[in-house]
């Protein structure tokens, strides 16, 4: 009873072999069957999935037909749904249920789509591996010691795993395409603006983006015609018309113009990754397209600007979860016991100060006594303490230094000239080519803990994918096969295009994927 | 005596709220005095996935203030995230303004301090100005409110006005006194509500102000330091606040202390300042580009089209008065004070002058303006009634000045028909007066019969009078009037009883 793709899913409901229910039913029963290995789904929504299928049944029977009726869907949990828990993977927001449904939910829904449960993710989105989660990592779906990628590891893992047609993730830095690579599905990021934000949990405003996964360039397309569209309560979505985005599928690419940018095939990229390109460029090169080499020069200062930009905004954003109105509150007796501590130790460093006569010190240490005291304070510092994970931690401390007096013109202000730049470089590069063609990532699928205790590997991990966040511009990364070292993990593609042209990448996505031997 | 020796130096700056109907970048309501916590949604309390969506009007009420006050519009600014944790601030930041204030570069004129220069020239027609230099204005959100007070180790919070559009504007410091600064605030009060921006209640919190504080020897062209002035609740604290400090920094200085730059509080209940934080506790506030509000264009259509827009601005409006209507300047004042007022007094005037059709217009404006600033302003003070709600509307108003103009009414019986139209809305003055007899009789044959009949009943009276007994005139005129049905016009009683009188003196 179950469907490769929504779309064959879709064809079975049209001719009546199945319905929206059974539909739910076998894909409840596949995550009660894998979800306690893969750990993709932290809260499923079982009644509520199966009573909005008979209702979708009910109005299908009356002929009123849906774009998305039977689609069963994963969400991410940084994207709230009225009444649901929303975590974020994150211990601070453990017993946080949302109040409202974010923009995609209420087009989802109005479209016919069934909200199955929601997704495991890195905490707040910060991650590539799936393992900064609370509630623990998601495993790669066809090889347990292997990570699915993140930030959206479990939206990945779980349409991988076949425990929902389709899922939805987010992508700040490479959140949808890199887990989607691992993981062999499709995943798109589209244009900063195209889908509103409202209701997606942020982590760094001015480059998060709510995108669709699934396993057919055809389902992501599909998805993408209800998310698509401007939104009066997301000021940074865009009045850009929404053209149906299947009339993109299934068309050659003949006299299609690709660009291979040259810095996305330097020293780091493994060998196999781009053997298996270069066959793929051979293939739409006989089909008719013309590619070309060309140059983003600026892609090499990507990571570092992203990491100043992208942890100043996640230290103002995550500024909200005070443990004051909802979400993690350490115990009274805790702060107590924190505040006493403390004091313990400036009146050690007083005594000593006092015997050394250092006034100045003297001084110092009274004044941070009067403060420490604060049980205010020690809310703060013991909610927030305990209840963000260290890499959370650490993405606050780096964007409040760079934000700090002092440090502002030269880290903040400065990364943002070179956003500029390389935001630049691509519009330069869309004067001459429709759509870049590069690997997702530089390596398939690491180890669970290989990467753990280097942030800086993690954050290499990302190289490909986090310049399209830093320009805007819209990314897909789609499945080109399995890596030849064993265990055969797979390895993705991506695809770059001119802002808004997300009609472009999955022209040629569709066709890319197509070339693959199933 | 010692402040003669020292000039204080004082710049303010004072937040507005905005008038609005939503709050700043929410859909919720921006009421104020709703129960604790029934003005709240998502977007204002910062729950996780919202964003802010910027309110139009706010941003066009803020540059009004600009236009009002001589500023320059920027054509793009943006709002930053100002960063503290407070528990009556859910995001963890303010959303506010930084580097790029809505306006900047303006002025607000205030009249000169009149004893600045020994002199006094209440005389004079008009006073002089002195220009105050705005810095900038600048749109931001408000927070909640802390609770403290009420009971050990509570604090409770209502975040209501937490969201809602305030203005901060900021003056140079221009000011020398702390009277300057009572009169800039209000003109600045003056001028929110004359905008329609805000109510400009400092007892509700809608006006607020800090004051930076400095005193120098007279003639010195550098700054002292500073200090800075919190919890000014009222215009007359901001005075009261501004005197305790300068001297308290002229004490300080005269026994040779520094004065520390710090931020004060004012007591107003022990009249005095407290300290409320060090320089060295200044916070580092990491301000940030806000992410989620693109930058506010304003192109200059839109200034020329505001600009165009703006009322006629109440020094103006005082000017004109004085200048087209004849006006003395103190009744200019009174009338331009509140922009309601002074609407309503133009229509009165254009509604009588339809009926006057010519004559002597400054006289009809002059009366007009008696009745304004007399029965009207009374009744506004003495009941919920704004000018546009008042029961005497400007046309009805007028027909009442006409029958005075007309001698139809005596000064005595106009303020009876005054009381009298706020009860009987349907008629008109006229009407009103004759129902109730305070038409005044001034026909000569119907007096003059009454005054001799009183004068030869009278005949001690009268002799005493004509020895020199001139406080019986009162006596007679109140006799004539008694006997007189109707209300015969007291002038010209008195100017018959002194014919009369002159007439049996010369008898004598």
């Amino acid at each position: 009873m179950s469907y490769s793709t929504f779309a064959e899913a879709r064809a079975a409901l049209s001719n009546d072999e199945t319905s929206c229910e059974a539909l739910v039913s076998s894909y409840l029963e596949r995550i009660e069957a894998r979800n306690d290995a893969v750990n993709a789904f932290l809260t499923v929504d079982r009644d509520g999935a199966l009573n909005h299928a008979r209702y979708l049944d009910s109005q299908l029977e009356r002929g009123n037909d849906r774009p998305l009726a039977g689609l069963v869907l994963g969400v991410k949990d940084m994207i709230a749904i009225k009444n649901q828990a929303l975590t974020c993977g994150s211990r601070m927001l453990e017993d946080f249920t949302s109040l409202y449904d974010a923009h995609v939910i209420e087009q989802l829904r109005e479209a016919g789509a069934i909200f199955v449960g929601k997704t495991n993710c890195d905490e707040f989105g910060m991650g590539s591996s799936n393992e900064t989660s609370y509630f623990g990592p998601v495993q790669h779906p066809e090889h347990e010691d292997y990570v699915p990628g993140g930030s959206s590891g479990g939206s990945a893992a779980a349409v991988a795993d076949g425990m929902c047609h389709a899922a939805l993730g987010t992508d700040t830095g490479g959140s949808v395409r890199q887990p989607a690579a691992f993981c062999g599905v499709v995943g798109l990021k589209p244009t900063y603006g195209r889908v509103s934000r409202y209701g997606l949990v942020s982590y760094a405003s001015s480059f998060d983006t709510i995108g669709p996964m699934g396993r057919s360039v055809e389902d992501v397309a599909l998805l993408l015609n209800a998310l698509a569209g401007p939104d009066t309560r997301d000021a940074t979505s865009a009045e850009v018309q929404v053209p149906d985005y299947t009339r993109a599928l299934g068309r050659s690419v003949e006299g299609v113009r690709i660009g291979l940018p040259e810095e996305y095939f330097a020293e780091g990229l493994d060998p196999d990754i781009r053997r298996m390109i270069e066959a793929q460029v051979e293939q739409l090169r006989d089909q008719g397209a013309e590619v070309q080499s060309v140059s983003l020069p600026h892609t090499e200062y990507g990571i570092a600007t992203y990491y100043v930009l992208a942890t100043a905004e996640a230290s103002s954003n995550l500024s909200r979860y005070d443990g004051v109105r909802y979400g993690h509150r350490a115990d009274l007796e805790t702060m107590q016991a924190a505040i006493k501590e403390e004091h313990e130790a400036l009146h050690e460093q007083l005594g000593t100060a006092q015997s050394n006569g250092d006034a100045e010190r003297v001084a110092q240490l009274q004044d941070q006594l009067d403060t420490q005291s604060d049980l205010l304070r020690a809310l703060y510092v013991q909610s927030r303490t305990e209840g963000f994970g260290d890499e959370v931690k650490r993405r606050i401390m780096l964007g409040t230094y760079a934000l700090s007096a002092g440090h502002y013109d030269k880290y903040y202000e400065k990364a943002q000239r070179v956003r500029t730049l390389i935001r630049h470089d691509f519009l330069q590069a869309f004067e001459d080519v429709d759509v870049l063609l590069t690997p997702a990532t530089p390596t398939p699928a690491f180890q669970r803990g290989e990467k753990t205790a280097d942030p800086l590997q993690m954050y290499l991990s990302d190289v490909y994918t986090v310049p399209a966040n830093l320009a805007g511009v819209p990314g897909l990364s789609v499945p080109i096969g399995t890596h030849p070292d064993a265990p055969h993990l797979p390895v993705g593609a991506q695809l770059l295009a001119a802002p808004f042209d997300e009609a472009g990448l999955l022209h040629v996505g569709d066709a890319l994927m197509k070339n693959v031997p199933a | 005596m010692l402040h003669e020796t020292y000039e204080p130096v004082i710049g303010l700056e004072v937040h507005c709220q905005l008038q609005t109907e939503s709050k700043l970048f929410s859909p919720e309501a921006a009421a104020y005095g709703a129960p604790p916590n029934t003005h709240v949604d998502p977007v204002s309390l910062g729950h996780p996935g919202t964003l802010p969506v910027l309110n139009e009007t706010a941003v066009t009420h803020t540059l009004r203030m600009g236009l009002a006050t001589h500023c320059s519009i920027a054509e793009r600014s943006f709002f930053a995230r100002k960063h503290y944790f407070y528990p009556d601030l859910p995001k963890g930041y303010q959303t506010s303004q930084y580097d790029t204030p809505l306006c900047y570069g303006g002025y607000l004129e205030i009249d000169a301090d009149t004893d600045a220069s020994g002199t006094n020239d209440t005389d004079s027609a008009r006073p002089s100005r002195k220009r105050i230099g705005i810095t900038r204005i600048h749109l931001e959100e408000d927070a909640g409110k802390s609770i403290h007070d009420q009971g050990e180790a509570h604090t409770l919070l209502d975040y209501n006005r937490c969201g809602v559009p305030l203005i901060e504007m900021v003056s140079e410091p221009d000011l020398r006194s702390p009277n300057e600064a009572y009169r800039y605030l209000q003109k600045v009060r003056q001028l929110v509500r004359w905008l329609g921006i805000s109510n400009g209640n400092m007892e509700e919190g809608s006006l607020r102000c800090d004051a930076n504080v400095s005193v120098r020897p007279k003639g010195q062209t550098g700054l002292g330091t500073r200090t800075e002035l919190k919890n000014l609740n009222s215009i007359r604290n901001v005075e009261r606040a501004l005197e305790y400090e300068i001297n308290r920094q002229i004490v300080a200085r005269e026994r040779g202390e520094a004065v520390q730059q710090q931020t004060l509080l004012w007591d107003a209940d022990a009249q005095q300042t407290r300290t409320l934080r060090s320089k060295e506790e200044a916070r580092d506030y990491r301000y940030l580009p806000d992410p989620d509000l693109p930058p506010v264009v304003v192109p200059e259509e839109r200034v020329e089209a505001l600009r165009d827009d703006l009322p006629e601005m109440p020094n103006a409006r005082c000017h004109r008065f004085v200048d087209s209507l004849g006006l003395p300047p103190y009744d200019a004042e009174v009338l331009t004070e509140d922009r309601a007022v002074a609407d309503y007094f133009e229509e009165a005037l254009s509604s009588l002058f339809k009926r006057t059709k010519g004559g002597d217009t400054n006289a009809q404006a002059k009366e007009v303006a008696n009745f304004v600033m007399g029965d009207v302003m009374q009744t506004l003070n003495e009941t919920d009634h704004t000018p546009q709600t008042l029961p005497v509307t400007p046309r009805r108003l007028a027909q009442l000045v006409y029958l005075r103009l007309e001698d139809k009414v005596s000064s005595s019986g106009a303020q009876e028909v005054f009381s009298l139209m706020l009860d009987h809305t349907d008629a008109s003055a006229g009407k009103i007066a004759d129902d109730h007899n305070l038409i005044q009789i001034s026909d000569r044959s119907h007096i003059e019969p009454v005054v001799t009949s009183v004068l030869n009943e009278h005949s001690d009276n009268v002799k005493q009078y004509l020895n020199g007994k001139d406080g019986l005139l009162g006596f007679f005129i109140g006799q004539v009037m008694r006997r007189i049905d109707g209300s015969p016009d007291p002038q010209l009683v008195r100017t018959l009883l002194t014919e009369h009188l002159d007439a049996r003196s010369q008898n004598q």
